[in-house]
C-alpha cells in the first residue's frame, strides 16, 4: 500500500515537471534556445495566483480565468524582453545568456513585491484522500487530473487545429514559414504565451504542496533531466522522462532520503552514458 | 641602433605590458593604494579569472556552454581542504593532487557528457553541478554538510606563508598571468583551431579529419582542471568552505563573466571577472534592487554588446583601421574585398 501511495506522488510530482518540461521543449523546438528562466515562470506562476486568490480575494473561476489572461500576457512580455531584440544574433549562446539574466531578475523581483518569507497557498480542495492505509492529499489527485488534462489540450491544440499547424511550421522552418506568409511574431508568442500557462498552471498546483517561494525555481533542474531522459525536443518523450523522473524520486525515498536529488541526476548521466539519445529519441543525422 | 629599433617596434605591445604589469605587482599590492577589502575583493576576481580561463576554452573557443565549473570548482575546493585538514597534507601538494584526480574524473565526465550535443550538453552539466552539490551537502561525516569545513591553512611552502591578502595577491597575479599565457597559447595552437572549427561548424570539422568527440573532450578536461585550481585556491583563500558557492547558480554567473569580458578573448575574460566581482559589491548599498538591477544589466548587455567588452575594443580598432586605409587609399587606390 506504501507503494501505491509513493507512485502517486511520484506521477504527481513528474506531471508538475512535465508541465514545464513541455513549455521547455515547445520554446526549444520553436526557437533554438534554452529557456533558463524556466523554473522562475513556474515561480512567477505560483506567485500571481497567490495574488489573484488572497490579494484580489477572486473564487476558483475568477483565479483560472484570470490566470490564464495574466500568465499569456507575462508568457508574450518575456518573449518581447528576452528572445525578440537577440533573434539575429549568430550566436545562440547570447539568448541562453539573457536567459540566465532573466532569471536572476524574475527571482529577485518576486522578492522585491512579495516579500522574502515563503508564503501559504490553500489546496484546491482541503483534506486528505483516505483508502485503506493510503493516505493522499487531494492536491496530489487534482494534479495528476489538471496536468493530463492539459496535457491533452496541448496535443489537440498542435495536432488538430490550424494554429498548432502555424506553430509546428515556425519551429520547423522559420524562414520558410515566413515564405509562405505565417507571422512568425504571431506564431512565436503564441508558443511562450502557451508555455507560460502551462508552468504558470504548474506553479499554481505546486503552491500549496511546498509553500510559494522563490525557491520554487530549483524544480525546473528536474525537468531539465526529465527532458533529457525522455528524449531530444519531443514533447511526449519530454512527459515520460518526467513522470520516470518522479517515480525514481519518490522511489528513491526508499533508499536514502538526503540523497534523493543525487539518485535523479545519476540515473540521469548513467542513461545518457548508455543511450545518448534519451530513452524515446531516436538518432536523427544532422544536415549540414 | 637600428636593429634595437626595430626590436622595440615589433615587441612594443609585449614591452607595454610587461611594464604595466610590473606596476600593478608592485603598487597594487600596498595599504595606502588599496584596503583589506578591496584587496580581497580582487584576489576572488583573480580566483575566479583561473576558472573563467577554463570557459574561454570550452565556451569561448570551443562554443559549448556548460554549467560544470562550479561543480568542479567544488570538487578541487572540497579535496583541497579535506586533504589538509583531515591528513594534515601541506598546501601545495594537496593543491597538485586535487587538480589531477579532477582532471581525472573531469575525463570520465567529458565522455559521458560529450555524447550529448549543444543544448542538451548544458543541460546535462546542469545536473552534473546539482549532483555534486546534494553531495557536498548531505554528506556530513566527511563534508560537514551547509556547514562546512573551517581552519584550512594559509597557503604557503614551509615558512613562506601568505600572511595577509596582499601576500595572497602577490601570489595569485602570478597563477593568473600563467593562466592567461596558457590560454593564450593554446588559442594558438591546433587545439585552439581545431575547437574553433567544431564551434563554427562541427560537420565542416569532422570533414576536414578533426575528431570533434575527442576535441570536445580536451576541452573539457582543461575547463575541469582550471575550475578545479581555481577552486583549491579559493578554499586556500578563504580559509573556510561551505557547499552554497559551488551551486548551479554560481556557475551561471561565470557564464556571465565570460559573456560580459568578450567570449572571443582572454584579456575579456580577466575583465569580466574582476568586474563581476567587484559590481555586486559596488552596488550593494541598494541592497534588494542591487540583484534585480544585475539580472536586468545581463539582459540589456546581451542587446547591447553580445561580444562583450572585448567585442567591442575589436570593432573600434576594426573601424578605425578602415578609416586609416581609406585614408591610404587615396593615394594608391587598392580594391578590398569587404
Amino acid at each position: 500500500m506504501l507503494y501505491l501511495q509513493m507512485a502517486i506522488t511520484g506521477i504527481s510530482m513528474g506531471m508538475l515537471y512535465a508541465l514545464m518540461a513541455m513549455g521547455l521543449t515547445l520554446i526549444v523546438k520553436a526557437v533554438g534556445v534554452l529557456n533558463f528562466a524556466h523554473g522562475q515562470l513556474f515561480m512567477l506562476g505560483a506567485y500571481l495566483t497567490w495574488m489573484l486568490t488572497y490579494s484580489l480575494n477572486l473564487p476558483l473561476w475568477g483565479v483560472i480565468v484570470c490566470g490564464i489572461i495574466v500568465f499569456a500576457i507575462c508568457g508574450a512580455a518575456y518573449m518581447f524582453s528576452v528572445y525578440w531584440p537577440l533573434r539575429n544574433s549568430s550566436w545562440k549562446v547570447t539568448v541562453t545568456i539573457s536567459t540566465l539574466g532573466a532569471s536572476i531578475a524574475l527571482k529577485e523581483f518576486v522578492q522585491i513585491v512579495w516579500g522574502t518569507i515563503p508564503l501559504t497557498m490553500k489546496p484546491i480542495v482541503n483534506g486528505v484522500f483516505h483508502f485503506g492505509t493510503v493516505y493522499l492529499n487531494y492536491q496530489y489527485i487534482f494534479i495528476i487530473l489538471i496536468g493530463g488534462g492539459l496535457m491533452a489540450l496541448v496535443y489537440i491544440l498542435f495536432e488538430k487545429t490550424f494554429l498548432g499547424k502555424v506553430m509546428q511550421a515556425t519551429a520547423q522552418d522559420r524562414y520558410c514559414a515566413e515564405l509562405i506568409g505565417i507571422p512568425t511574431i504571431v506564431s512565436i508568442m503564441a508558443t511562450y504565451m502557451i508555455s507560460m500557462v502551462l508552468s504558470g498552471t504548474g506553479g499554481w498546483l505546486a503552491g500549496p504542496l511546498f509553500l510559494v517561494s522563490s525557491s520554487l525555481g530549483s524544480l525546473a533542474q528536474k525537468a531539465f533531466a526529465g527532458m533529457v531522459l525522455g528524449g531530444f525536443g519531443d514533447v511526449k518523450g519530454a512527459i515520460v522522462g518526467c513522470l520516470l523522473i518522479g517515480m525514481i524520486e519518490s522511489f528513491g525515498l526508499i533508499i536514502t532520503d538526503a540523497y534523493k536529488d543525487a539518485i535523479v541526476f545519476a540515473v540521469l548521466i548513467i542513461v545518457l552514458v548508455v543511450r545518448p539519445t534519451g530513452i524515446f529519441g531516436e538518432k536523427i543525422s544532422e544536415k549540414a | 641602433m637600428d636593429k634595437a629599433k626595430s626590436f622595440v617596434q615589433k615587441n612594443l605591445g609585449t614591452i607595454i605590458g610587461a611594464v604595466v604589469l610590473t606596476l600593478v605587482f608592485f603598487i597594487v599590492p600596498n595599504k595606502g593604494v588599496v584596503n583589506a577589502y578591496i584587496m580581497k575583493v580582487i584576489n576572488l576576481g583573480l580566483i575566479y579569472f583561473v576558472a573563467v580561463a577554463g570557459l574561454c576554452v570550452i565556451l569561448g573557443m570551443g562554443g559549448q556552454p556548460t554549467f560544470s565549473t562550479a561543480g568542479m570548482m567544488g570538487l578541487g575546493a572540497y579535496s583541497v581542504a579535506l586533504l589538509t585538514t583531515l591528513k594534515g597534507w601541506a598546501p601545495i601538494p594537496a593543491l597538485l593532487v586535487s587538480v589531477l584526480w579532477v582532471t581525472l574524473f573531469s575525463v570520465v565526465m567529458g565522455l559521458a557528457l560529450f555524447r550529448l550535443k549543444g543544448s542538451y550538453f548544458s543541460f546535462a552539466s546542469i545536473g552534473f553541478t546539482s549532483l555534486i552539490f546534494t553531495v557536498l551537502t548531505n554528506w556530513l561525516s566527511l563534508t560537514g554538510g551547509p556547514d562546512g569545513i573551517k581552519n584550512i591553512p594559509r597557503l604557503g611552502i614551509g615558512n613562506l606563508v601568505c600572511q595577509n591578502y596582499y601576500d595572497y595577491f602577490r601570489v595569485l597575479f602570478f597563477i593568473a598571468l600563467a593562466c592567461y599565457l596558457i590560454v593564450q597559447r593554446i588559442r594558438k595552437s591546433y587545439l585552439g583551431r581545431a575547437l574553433g572549427c567544431v564551434r563554427d561548424n562541427e560537420i565542416a570539422a569532422q570533414c576536414m579529419g578533426i575528431n570533434a568527440y575527442r576535441t570536445k573532450v580536451i576541452s573539457f578536461v582543461i575547463a575541469g582542471a582550471f575550475a578545479a585550481f581555481a577552486g583549491g585556491l579559493y578554499a586556500l583563500h578563504e580559509r573556510y568552505i561551505s557547499p552554497a558557492p559551488f551551486q548551479y547558480d554560481q556557475s551561471a554567473i561565470y557564464l556571465i563573466m565570460i559573456m560580459l569580458g568578450g567570449v572571443n578573448s582572454t584579456g575579456g575574460a580577466l575583465i569580466g571577472s574582476l568586474f563581476m566581482t567587484w559590481l555586486p559589491e559596488r552596488i550593494r548599498f541598494l541592497a534588494a534592487y542591487s540583484r534585480l538591477i544585475y539580472g536586468i544589466g545581463v539582459i540589456i548587455l546581451m542587446n547591447v554588446m553580445p561580444m562583450g567588452i572585448m567585442g567591442l575594443v575589436d570593432n573600434f580598432r576594426y573601424k578605425m583601421r578602415k578609416k586609416m586605409k581609406k585614408n591610404q587609399s587615396a593615394e594608391t587606390p587598392v580594391k578590398e574585398a569587404e
